[in-house]
């Protein structure tokens, strides 16, 4: 009986000295690839800890929108200068939004500029437009600065609670400006029509001059109009373009780490 | 090669967006027409939106067109956006299926731009055929309706490079997906279409395997053994008592009797040994005195008798030390299973891998130390004690058992010599 469990004291030690290296080695294994993993992860984090870019353009838009709304209702539409019949000095008139939006107080001159003669029909506008665009220009500014104001909003959570990824940031900035590109080519498009209007003054002036000698009509709100919606679009347009360039740069980043990561 | 592709359809996309807005504002507010207006008797140049409030049949079916190419002109910049913002999101790798439907929208932009200049030059021809209206001239030969026919032209290019360049970019994606799915497939029908050395080969793979997995097996079986023994070990180690750890009768008997032959073998060959002078002594002894048997008779009871107590003595004392190795190996092998015990203990409360990581080298230090040790006491166990009596004074004594010549010292008498073993 001794001699048998003495042989087996040896057989388990020597087994047991084999295993417990095994298991040794397996856990050194584990930790091993437990490290990698940390340092592949900490690679990524790395990545995903950068700063997030702040995008300005929401407080930008909301401004500009802002600013805009006031020059909509304080900027004249329209500047008349025209030399009556009956005297010899010339005469200034500015016509606002207000003129135009309060059906009764429409001025005289606005009323005989734009229904003595076929006005349409000659410069493509009539006293519609003037209440119709801004108007509608008044509404796509107040989406705009919505826009924005909902964009700085997400940002400024995402800064706190940092729910957002990053190129899902990216994403939705480009989604953003994509509306604001679509609403501010509408808004070129709605006061597109004032710049019409100058060109075919110009070129219809032998048949204006019958009604109104010497007129000049300049619609000084809708330019700036134009060239803010101009701006904006260019200023999007570009941002999509930065957006784009950043998430190839993501994505080259990422394949190089996949690269790396195969390699090792 | 992707990238580029999204890079050039970016571009060709923004080109496309620039030309279709141009070219919307341009139809909408440059004069496409021109009237001869009979009351004047001077031409009317009338824009898209001039022509809205015409009583003229025909300017309302141009300005109808008109308005068609500028809605099909206003789906070509919402087109293009949503295929803009797919590419974007194709490149981020989240949203896949939007991405595709996204750019699915840049197809149809070739079409629609088609669709657009061809009627626009189909209106411009009505326009210049028709006898009562015409199109106005911005110097002469170039009239104001060429500048967006240039633009729509210019758009229509543009469209065809992006439609070749969208194309290629699916291509390549599909590429890229069919190659990770091939690689994918590979992975699996190896193993069922190999050829026949490589099957060989695998089946070999196999066997190494399943003997690999059997002798897993065997060890695991093997270390269960080893983990109940040392339950059981640990177990009655716990219920002995320390008085228990003694060592019992049967056992001290068997080394006592061991003990009393090993010395009786010695005893009997000192005594061969040396009868050889007492004869000689004796006999010249019995030449000298025969008178005094008597007393020689009672001088050699007396040796016997001091014998005998001496030997007694020795035994005593050689018990004494083999209870005392006895006991210290018992201490040992129980301090050896304690610690066995702790060592599973300790894996058993390892929480993390860290702290497995510091046993697992902890141990190994252990074992180490523990192998040194082993292989000292197998050293020692190599040197073997012998039992030596001394010639001149009779006196037993233990010698470590070594290779070769060794040289001893009485402890009694303190007499040198050489062992020869």
């Amino acid at each position: 009986m001794q001699d048998s469990g003495e042989e087996n004291k040896s057989d388990l030690s020597f087994t047991r000295s084999n295993q417990s290296d095994k298991l040794k080695d397996n856990v050194l294994d584990e930790n091993f690839k437990k490290a990698v993993f940390s340092m592949k992860n900490n690679k990524s984090s790395n990545q995903k800890k950068g700063k997030k870019p702040f995008f300005k353009i929401g407080i930008v838009l909301f401004l500009v929108s802002i600013i805009c709304l006031g020059i909509i209702l304080k900027l004249p539409w329209m500047y008349i200068k025209y030399n009556p019949s009956s005297s010899n000095l010339d005469q200034y008139e500015n016509f606002y939004y207000i003129n135009f939006y309060g059906g009764d107080q429409v001025n005289n001159t606005v009323v005989t500029f734009f229904e003595s003669g076929d006005s349409k029909t000659y410069i493509g506008i009539d006293s519609y437009d003037f209440s119709f665009v801004p108007k509608l220009s008044i509404y796509i500014f107040g989406i705009i600065a919505l826009i924005g104001l909902v964009f700085t909003i997400l940002i400024l959570i995402d800064r706190r609670k940092d729910f957002i990824n990053f190129e899902k940031l990216y994403i939705i900035h480009t989604f953003f400006m994509i509306i604001t590109i679509i609403l501010s080519t509408f808004l070129v498009y709605l006061s597109i029509r004032f710049l019409g209007a100058i060109l075919l003054s110009v070129i219809n002036n032998n048949l204006l001059e019958a009604f109104f000698p010497n007129l000049i009509a300049v619609y000084p709100a809708p330019l700036f109009l134009i060239f803010i919606s101009a701006s904006l679009m260019k200023l999007s347009a570009t941002l999509i373009k930065s957006n784009f360039e950043e998430i190839i740069n993501i994505k080259e980043e990422r394949d190089k780490n996949k690269l790396k990561i195969k390699r090792s | 090669m992707k990238i580029n592709l999204a890079d050039r359809i970016k571009f060709l996309s923004f080109l496309i967006l620039m030309f279709s807005i141009t070219s919307v504002m341009l139809i909408s507010f440059l004069p496409t027409l021109e009237i001869d207006n009979y009351s004047t008797k001077e031409p009317i140049s009338l824009n898209q939106f001039s022509m809205k409030d015409s009583n003229n049949s025909e300017v309302q079916d141009i300005e109808k067109n008109l308005s068609i190419i500028n809605y099909l002109l206003w789906a070509l910049i919402i087109f293009c956006l949503l295929s803009i913002f797919g590419i974007i999101i194709n490149l981020s790798d989240f949203y896949d299926k939007i991405s595709k439907v996204l750019l699915f929208f840049g197809i149809p932009v070739f079409f629609i731009s088609c669709i657009a200049i061809l009627l626009y030059i189909i209106i411009l021809k009505g326009v210049i055929d028709l006898s009562t209206l015409s199109s106005p001239y911005l110097i002469e030969p170039i009239r104001y309706s060429y500048i967006s026919l240039f633009i729509l032209l210019f758009l229509v290019l543009s469209s065809i490079f992006y439609l070749v360049a969208l194309t290629k970019f699916f291509i390549t994606e599909n590429k890229m997906k069919n190659t990770v799915n091939i690689k994918e497939k590979k992975k699996i029908p190896k193993k069922k279409t190999l050829p026949k050395k490589l099957e060989k080969k695998s089946d070999t793979k196999k066997k190494i395997l399943s003997e690999e997995k059997q002798k897993d097996e065997t060890i695991k079986n093997k270390k269960e053994m080893m983990e109940n023994w040392l339950k059981d070990e640990t177990k009655k180690l716990e219920n002995e008592e320390p008085e228990e750890k003694t060592l019992n009768k049967e056992f001290k008997k068997e080394i006592k009797h061991e003990t009393k032959e090993q010395y009786d073998n010695s005893k009997d060959t000192t005594f061969e040994k040396e009868k050889g002078v007492i004869t000689e002594e004796e006999n010249n002894i019995k030449d000298q005195e025969k008178t005094d048997e008597k007393k020689e008779i009672k001088v050699d009871n007396e040796e016997k008798t001091d014998e005998k107590e001496s030997s007694k003595k020795d035994v005593d004392i050689v018990d004494k030390n083999i209870q005392s190795i006895d006991l210290t190996e018992k201490n040992k092998k129980i301090e050896s299973n304690l610690e066995k015990t702790d060592i599973k203990e300790n894996i058993k409360n390892e929480k993390t891998l860290d702290e497995a990581l510091d046993n697992a080298i902890k141990k190994r230090g252990v074992e180490k130390k523990d192998q040194e040790q082993e292989k000292k006491e197998t050293d020692k166990k190599e040197i073997e004690k012998y039992n030596i009596k001394c010639p001149s004074c009779s006196h037993i004594f233990a010698v470590e058992k070594k290779k070769g010549e060794n040289k001893t010292k009485c402890p009694k008498c303190g007499k040198e010599g050489i062992i020869k073993f």
